[in-house]
């Protein structure tokens, strides 16, 4: 029997059991669903998390932090200016930038007050490092030597212009007591926008020079050091040489090495998810078993009928495994509509949801932090479904299918055409 | 005889017929032919040494009350059952050598069966019907559908043609029956009591249009039942009882007049 002919016998047959045949492919439909669901939206999450990482993080800046091992226990305490010297001597190394920074508040007297994060660091650093990526808005770095002179980062309501003098408050020790200090720069370039950029961020900071800083905080180490590197794909390398040249006492942050662990939860996460999903297409097999086992008892009696008018067992075989495949495809092609909506109707609504936590919450979440989530505005969750998924949700559900009927196909194609015909 | 085009396509079997069709006169045969079931530990013999010989075209009537191993004999000789001992032959063609697959392809082609329940696949219309064993035996598409639609008309229901089995009353599901089982052309017909359940009315038309075909298309029949009326068309009657034939006369080779 051609195979175009035992299709249409089973498409005759499913149709005339449209209850039965919508209830036989409900497993099959709700396992493809949760695959396609969950595969979609972690997909969409994984995009969405790597494109944010990629952003915030700068792909070719090691950060150097004092400590060793993971939480610096142990090591170096602190970091200094002449360690940047070590790791600058590093092949690879394009350009070191020490910084120290701390939470203050600067105001201007016509235009208010801004609560911010003032960096200490040298210009001429700066520019070696960042000064590719960095574009004034107005005015320019500072000469070199002054010591009074501010770069302000981009704000969407400026506190001052170029020329501007800003007052910044700092708390500081003297002697036993701290006493509140006002400090005046005067702003010689106003940056514009940069967007989140790994452990510097340029926005809504304001930049005095080292010395100055330090003089102020009367500190003589620096919060940590960014080295530039030529290549990104010697990250991991270069971050282990200077490990070795610290004696291991300090910690390297490797940008990659953040994304691949973040992207490790998640395949955790998508194979545990996965998991539960094949339960639920092992059961749908299972309920296909059950399902085609009656059937083929209560069509005993066509089978006997069949095989009287000169049907072989394989044609007998084939009718039930192809009812099995078109049972596959049907239940694969609404799971993966129905799943597709889910996904997209949970992308839409997870991140309402969690759009309070996840923004400040997600990797230190420092308003600008680590480019986290955008500062809390447009994070959107677009599920992704490959055209490969697709397709491969579709076979898996004809397999599964297929498989569990192998059995009850068999046991039809076997039957005795005698006993079945006189079947009641 | 008409001149019918052989419309199946490939026959398995074609070249041992050829060979062994040609060394009998009988288009069929049984000899010491027996089949015994096993109820636990009780012996059923349904069919017990039955020697027999068909002469082609001829319209044999096997008669027994119920149990008495009509519809056993029929499946033995159709192809469908297969004997404990003794042997059946279809056109010179010893059952007993053939293999699954080519007992289905007897089926298939060279016997057509004819039951009292009518056994129409239920979910098919008349013409699906009619059309299955053509696509069992590959007949192209169109061919089988014309070849359907010429059947049926044939038996005269060419008018109900798309209606399902539910739709047709007892003697129009029959005629669907009849119409199937000459589809692949077979030469036999194995009719296991097709009046039997038909009005009196309805069953006398069948009983004429097996007859017509057997007439006008040089058809073999074999058919059982207990239906008294069939003596009267039968070119032959065996009386069946036991599982034995135990009598056997000429039948009246009559039309039957209603
Ligand atoms: N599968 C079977 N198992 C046991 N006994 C059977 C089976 N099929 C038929 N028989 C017995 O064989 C005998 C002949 O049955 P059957 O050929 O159906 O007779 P008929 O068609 O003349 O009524 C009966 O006694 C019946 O009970
Ligand atoms: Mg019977």
């Amino acid at each position: 029997m051609k195979f175009r002919n035992i299709l249409g016998l089973s498409w005759t047959n499913m149709r005339r059991r449209k209850t039965r045949t919508a209830l036989t492919t409900l497993g099959i439909v709700v396992g493809i669903m949760a695959v396609v669901s969950i595969s979609a939206l972690s997909g969409g999450f994984e995009a969405q998390i790597t494109d944010q990482l990629t952003q915030g993080l700068d792909m070719d800046i090691l950060t150097v932090l004092p400590g060793g091992g993971i939480l610096g226990g142990g090591g170096l305490t602190t970091l200094h200016m002449n360690d940047t010297v070590v790791i600058q001597n590093i092949t690879g190394v394009e350009a070191t930038l020490g910084f120290s920074q701390s939470g203050t508040t600067v105001y201007n007297e016509t235009d208010g007050t801004l609560d911010t994060r003032i960096v200490g660091l040298n210009f001429t650093d700066l520019e070696a490092t960042y000064g590719h990526r960095l574009r004034f808005a107005d005015g320019g770095f500072p000469d070199s030597g002054s010591n009074d002179s501010c770069i302000i980062g981009y704000l969407e309501d400026p506190i001052a212009a170029v020329g501007d003098n800003v007052t910044t408050e700092i708390l500081v020790r003297v002697g036993f007591t701290f006493v509140y200090v006002n400090v005046s720069f005067i702003v010689s370039g106003v940056l514009e926008e940069v967007g989140s950029s790994g452990m510097l961020p340029f926005d809504r900071s304001v930049f005095i020079p080292l010395d100055t800083y330090q003089t102020l905080f009367n500190s003589e180490s620096i919060d940590m050091i960014l080295a530039r590197i030529a290549d990104p794909t010697q990250a991991d390398a270069i971050a282990e040489e200077i490990s070795t040249a610290f004696e291991d006492q300090v910690l390297v942050i490797v940008p990659t090495a953040i994304i691949n662990t973040v992207m490790g939860v998640f395949d955790i996460m998508e194979v545990f998810l996965l998991a539960i999903a094949s339960i639920a297409l092992l059961v749908a097999g299972i309920s296909i078993l059950n399902i085609m086992l009656v059937s083929v008892m209560e069509r005993t009696r066509e089978i006997g009928i069949m095989k009287a008018l000169g049907a072989k067992d394989r044609t007998i075989l084939s009718q039930f495994l192809s009812e099995a495949v078109l049972l596959g495809i049907i239940g694969g092609i609404f799971g993966i509509i129905i799943g597709w909506v889910l996904a997209y109707g949970m992308g839409l609504a997870l991140p309402l949801l969690f759009s309070g936590g996840m923004t400040g919450g997600f990797v230190g979440g420092d308003g600008n932090g680590f480019g986290g989530f955008g500062g809390s505005s447009n994070f959107t969750l677009v599920p992704v479904l490959p055209l490969e998924t697709i397709f491969i949700a579709i076979c898996f559900a004809v397999l599964i299918s297929v498989i569990f009927a192998i059995y009850p196909a068999r046991k039809a194609a076997k039957l005795d055409p005698v006993k079945a015909l006189r079947y009641e | 005889m008409t001149g019918e085009q052989p419309i199946q396509s490939e026959d398995t079997l074609t070249s041992l017929f050829d060979y062994q069709s040609r060394t009998s006169e009988f288009i069929i045969e049984a000899s010491k032919l027996s089949k015994t079931y096993q109820m636990g530990s009780v012996e059923v013999h349904a069919v017990r040494g039955v020697d027999l010989q068909v002469r082609r075209g001829e319209f044999l009537v096997i008669l027994g009350v119920s149990g008495s191993g009509k519809s056993t004999l029929l499946h033995l000789l159709g192809a469908l059952d297969q004997p404990t001992e003794g042997k059946a032959y279809v056109e010179g063609l010893d059952l007993s050598t053939l293999d699954h697959n080519q007992l289905a392809d007897v089926r298939l082609r060279r016997v057509g069966f004819v039951f009292q329940f009518f056994n129409l696949m239920p979910q098919l219309t008349a013409q699906g019907n009619v059309e299955l064993p053509l696509k069992f035996a590959d007949v192209p598409a169109e061919n089988a559908h014309g070849r359907a639609r010429e059947l049926l008309t044939r038996v005269g229901l060419g008018e109900r043609r798309t209606h399902v089995p539910s739709e047709l009353s007892g003697g129009e599901q029959q005629r669907v029956a009849i119409a199937r089982a000459l589809a692949n052309n077979p030469r036999i017909i194995l009719a296991d009591e097709p009046t039997g359940n038909l009005d009196t009315k309805t069953g006398a038309e069948i009983i004429q249009l097996l007859r017509n075909l057997n007439q006008t298309q040089g058809l073999t029949f074999i058919v059982v039942g207990h239906d008294r009326r069939l003596t009267t068309v039968a070119d032959r009657v065996i009386e069946m009882r036991d599982g034995e034939f135990v009598s056997e006369r000429e039948g009246g080779g009559e039309e039957l007049v209603q």
